[in-house]
């Protein structure tokens, strides 16, 4: 073991001495701190802006003056969704999966306020972020340092040197790997510094959950940059010369990092294509109008006037001692809401399908279960924004069925005509989103968590295989 | 002549021996291939879009117009008429978004253009996407030019002449009789055609499969001349490198390290400051000001139930069309409130656009990629233009409708014809300083490369 340590050390001096260790610190720790920076300044711009948007909205809606329920159940209110302070570490999908809602009678609309949208940039390889530094920048750059550290030692000659003063041949990849962990650990300490401290400085007050998220974070990508590091090792101990190792990692690096995410992402959307926005809102539409409460034609219509008349023991309407139209839209909302849910879930399982079907391109690269675990454990992935989307929906309905309700029992008579007080919108809470603990959801990345370590006893055995070459063959 | 031809042949031989060219022509085929894939499924998913969408509103606008035509309107459905006809709104079909997806995967491209909507409301229902997949990209053919043609074209060629010069061949090239220069040109001209081979052929598919092969073969044709004018840019800088007196090892790890500088931190740090410095205003602040003001002009009804807005002292249909009346003024009253923050909204993605168009001469990747999409019909700048016009055509629309309604008379099928129809803008042509700057780069680079050869060659 003592013998490991030292040649690790040996190693990790010579990485040091490397100019070009140096200048590519350089390079990651001033990216990370730009991007921390902008990832500061986008999430307090973005949580500004969303409390004076909930103040200024809630404002509008206990002003609204006297008017009638239905109406007021049309304007509605909005649904901010707030970002968390370890929505500092990765954007994940919050630029694609927008962060308002219109909580709108009659509609389950989706969320609006696309940032990607309001961005006008070429060549869109990822935004600055600190995951994209760290899950495409740092593993390149690992693969530049380490191309030649088994590899040069054998051009030169001194491989063979090392192994007559009597180094073990199975352990020479393993130092190099434990002295490129160090040194790449070495470099991304003050980042995850820089990081926490962002994270502690964040508009938002961070809870134990925040932090176990941040921890989680961090876990996860030393273990992707792990698995890199061991790659890296694996390919310089079998190549021949420097320049073709590293042109093998960097063959490696481009089908694992850019090629692969997209890879999957094509494919998913060939095998299995999401509904387009026309198709679904036609689909939509279509249920809506299978029954009609207003029309009196309609079956449905029909059948709940006999159903009211029945329960109310009256033989017409005008008879009733609450407000049938009132009874129409709550009844009309029912029906709408199990259309939405239909519509919305089978949305939702395309989605989970077009999840899994990337998710098969892991095998290919184990950035896309990083990139799911860092999006879930920052909240930012597409299943905090569907809990999200589930709360607000939730909230959609309570609203409209309390101003409903007041409709049913105060417009007996007047129905469309009746005008609420301002005390009704009072009574009507105000949406909070409550963010789940990172427990809550962790379910849907466990698969990665389990992928992501497969990779790493993967990359171990390559290194040990490495090794167990070199003690057999000539080197 | 001869002599190069003799050298371009004898070089393949040599080149095709070697596993790693083997490597290159395979990956270039199969991301290639992937690339076809994806963009024509891709375009084809837009067309099918398109198509259905204008459609099913087109057969909705003509039944409404069949309906006005029969003259069986009641009064009152007249009335409200101005509030019930419908256009659609489509853009064209990006000529070439097969084979750059550029912005079409999450722009808006169709919408319904009645008298109830705003700019603000306009493109309204369309987030269905997964997230999740936007997020991460497709792989088109821009991608294939600009992400991992140049790493092949690296892979063939940073030891193009560092690798005689490290095996100490370069001596025994230099002392024969043919010129090292033309040996150098075959050797680049070979590894160019190793690499483009796949993408030119890619680039035939998709114009094969997509739609009108005919108008789409010039704008293919200007695509194709970039897309080279990309690789030879590549070849120049390989060339370059290995002119320096440096060996394949450092010659590799520069041009990788040149690679991620100009093709991946260039464009992040670009693009992130370009968001920094002109950020466009808050979505949410449009949302709230929008709102305020609807509920400030909104007595009851008038914006959702216009027909349940009625003074019950007039008949019917005079209250209904006091009530669209209304309701015109009320979505005039919003537009005007929200119009400092929309017009806001489009200066800062201008301002945005120019300084990344600006700054992308620091990248001749991001350049080239700008132009592809340009050429494509799926850059930014297309997509602003697209957005104007719809924007023009709805308050013309409105405009329209007002005039109509000022004239308190029931809606004629004649006015009915007259209001505005959706005019698409003219495609736009890429830029001409970029492309330029991208050219003299290149020639600049080849240049630079020539002098360096000889200098080291004569030396």
């Amino acid at each position: 073991v003592n013998q490991t340590w030292s040649m690790a050390r040996k190693d990790m001096l010579e990485i040091v001495r490397d100019r070009r260790w140096l200048g590519t610190a350089i390079i990651v720790v001033v990216m990370s701190l730009a991007a921390l920076f902008l990832a500061h300044q986008r999430v307090a711009g973005y949580e500004q802006d969303r409390l004076i948007a909930e103040a200024q909205d809630r404002k509008t809606w206990l002003n609204q003056g006297s008017r009638t329920p239905h109406g007021a159940a049309h304007f509605n209110t909005w649904a901010f969704r707030p970002l968390t302070p370890a929505a500092l570490l990765d954007p994940g999908v919050s630029a694609h999966s927008g962060s308002a809602i219109w909580l709108e009678a009659h509609n389950q609309n989706p969320a609006t306020a696309r940032a990607a949208e309001d961005r006008a940039g070429s060549l869109d390889l990822g935004a600055l972020s600190i995951s994209w530094v760290f899950q495409v920048v740092v593993p390149l750059l690992v693969f530049a340092v380490a191309a030649g550290l088994v590899a040069r030692d054998r051009e030169r000659g001194t491989l063979r040197l090392m192994l007559a003063a009597g180094a073990n041949a199975r352990r020479i990849p393993l130092q190099k790997a434990m002295a490129l962990g160090g040194m790449t650990l070495l470099a991304a300490t003050p980042l995850l510094a820089a990081a926490a401290a962002t994270f502690a400085m964040a508009p938002a007050p961070a809870d134990m959950d925040q932090f176990q998220r941040l921890l989680l974070w961090i876990g996860a990508h030393a273990i992707y940059l792990a698995i890199m590091a061991l790659v890296a090792v694996a390919v310089s101990a079998r190549a021949k010369r420097v320049d073709s190792a590293l042109v093998t990692l960097v063959a490696v690096w481009l089908l694992a990092v850019p090629m692969a995410p997209r890879l999957a992402a094509s494919v998913a959307e060939i095998v299995a294509p999401m509904t387009t926005a026309q198709a679904f809102w036609r689909g939509v539409a279509a249920d809506l109008g299978e029954a009609h409460v207003f029309d009196p034609e309609d079956p449905a219509a029909k059948a709940l006037e006999k159903r009211v008349l029945a329960q109310y023991g009256v033989s017409q309407i005008s008879d009733l001692p609450v407000s049938y139209a009132g009874i129409q839209l709550d009844e009309a909302e029912k029906h709408g809401n199990t259309v939405f849910d239909r519509h919305y879930s089978a949305l939702h399982a395309q989605a989970d399908r077009q999840r899994a079907i990337m998710r098969l391109a892991a095998v290919f690269s184990p950035l896309i279960a990083l990139q799911n675990i860092s999006a879930g454990v920052a909240g930012t992935d597409a299943i905090h924004q569907w809990h999200f989307v589930t709360q607000a929906e939730a909230h959609r309905r309570l609203t409209v069925a309390q101003l409903n309700a007041d409709m049913i029992a105060n417009a007996a008579g007047k129905d469309f005509d009746y005008i609420a007080s301002p005390q009704l919108w009072a009574s009507v809470p105000a949406f909070t989103y409550d963010p789940p603990s990172w427990t809550t959801l962790a379910h849907a990345w466990l698969p990665d968590a389990v992928i992501l370590l497969g990779w790493l006893l993967a990359a171990w055995m390559l290194v040990v295989n490495a090794g167990q070459a070199m003690a057999r063959s000539d080197v | 002549m001869s002599e190069m031809l003799r050298l371009l042949r004898l070089d393949a031989i040599h080149l095709m021996r070697e596993r790693v060219a083997l490597w290159a022509l395979v990956v270039g085929l199969a991301v290639t291939l992937l690339a076809v894939w994806s963009g024509h499924a891709w375009l084809q998913g837009l067309n099918d879009e398109r198509v259905s969408f204008l459609a099913e509103h087109d057969d909705k606008a003509r039944s409404f117009r069949e309906t006005l035509l029969s003259g069986k309107m009641t009064p009152e459905q007249l009335a409200l008429a101005p509030v019930r006809v419908a256009f659609p709104l489509a853009y064209p079909l990006p000529p070439l978004a097969d084979f750059t997806i550029g912005r079409s995967d999450i722009e808006p491209a169709t919408a319904v253009v009645r008298m109830r909507y705003r700019s603000d409301t306009l493109f309204r229902v369309y987030q269905t996407d997964n997230p999740e997949r936007l997020v991460r990209g497709q792989i088109d053919m821009s991608f294939v030019v600009v992400v991992v043609a140049p790493l092949l074209l690296i892979a063939l060629g940073y030891g193009l002449f560092t690798g005689d010069r490290d095996r100490g061949t370069a001596q025994i090239m230099l002392a024969q009789a043919g010129s090292p220069l033309k040996l150098l040109a075959a050797r680049s001209l070979n590894r160019l055609a190793l690499v483009s081979a796949p993408i030119l052929a890619g680039c035939v598919m998709l114009v094969a499969l997509g739609p009108d092969p005919v108008d789409r073969f010039l704008p293919a044709l200007k695509w194709i001349g970039i897309a080279l004018l990309s690789l030879v840019f590549w070849q120049a800088l390989i060339l370059f490198v290995n002119a320096l007196r440096i060996g394949s090892e450092a010659a590799a790890l520069l041009l990788v390290g040149l690679w991620t500088l100009l093709v991946f931190l260039a464009p992040a740090v670009i693009n992130a400051a370009a968001q920094y410095a002109f950020p466009p205003p808050s979505r949410l602040a449009l949302i709230v000001e929008s709102r305020a003001a609807e509920v400030a002009a909104t007595g009851t009804y008038e914006n959702d139930h216009p027909e349940l807005a009625a003074d019950p002292s007039l008949p019917t249909a005079e209250q209904y069309r006091r009530t669209v009346a209304r309701n015109i003024g009320i979505s005039r009253k919003i537009e005007r409130r929200i119009a400092p923050l929309m017009a806001r909204f489009d200066q800062q993605l201008s301002q945005q656009m120019e300084i990344v168009e600006t700054a992308q001469l620091l990248s001749p990747p991001m350049t080239f990629s700008g132009l592809l999409a340009g050429v494509a019909g799926t850059d930014a700048k297309a997509y602003a233009q697209s957005r104007r016009a719809a924007f023009r055509n709805l308050a013309d629309f409105k405009r329209t409708i007002a005039v109509h309604l000022a004239g308190r008379k029931d809606f004629t099928l004649s006015e009915l014809d007259a209001l505005p129809r959706y005019v698409p803008p003219p495609p736009a042509s890429p830029g001409f300083m970029p492309l330029m700057a991208a050219f003299a780069f290149t020639l600049a680079l080849w240049y630079l490369a020539w002098r360096l050869y000889r200098r080291t060659l004569v030396a």
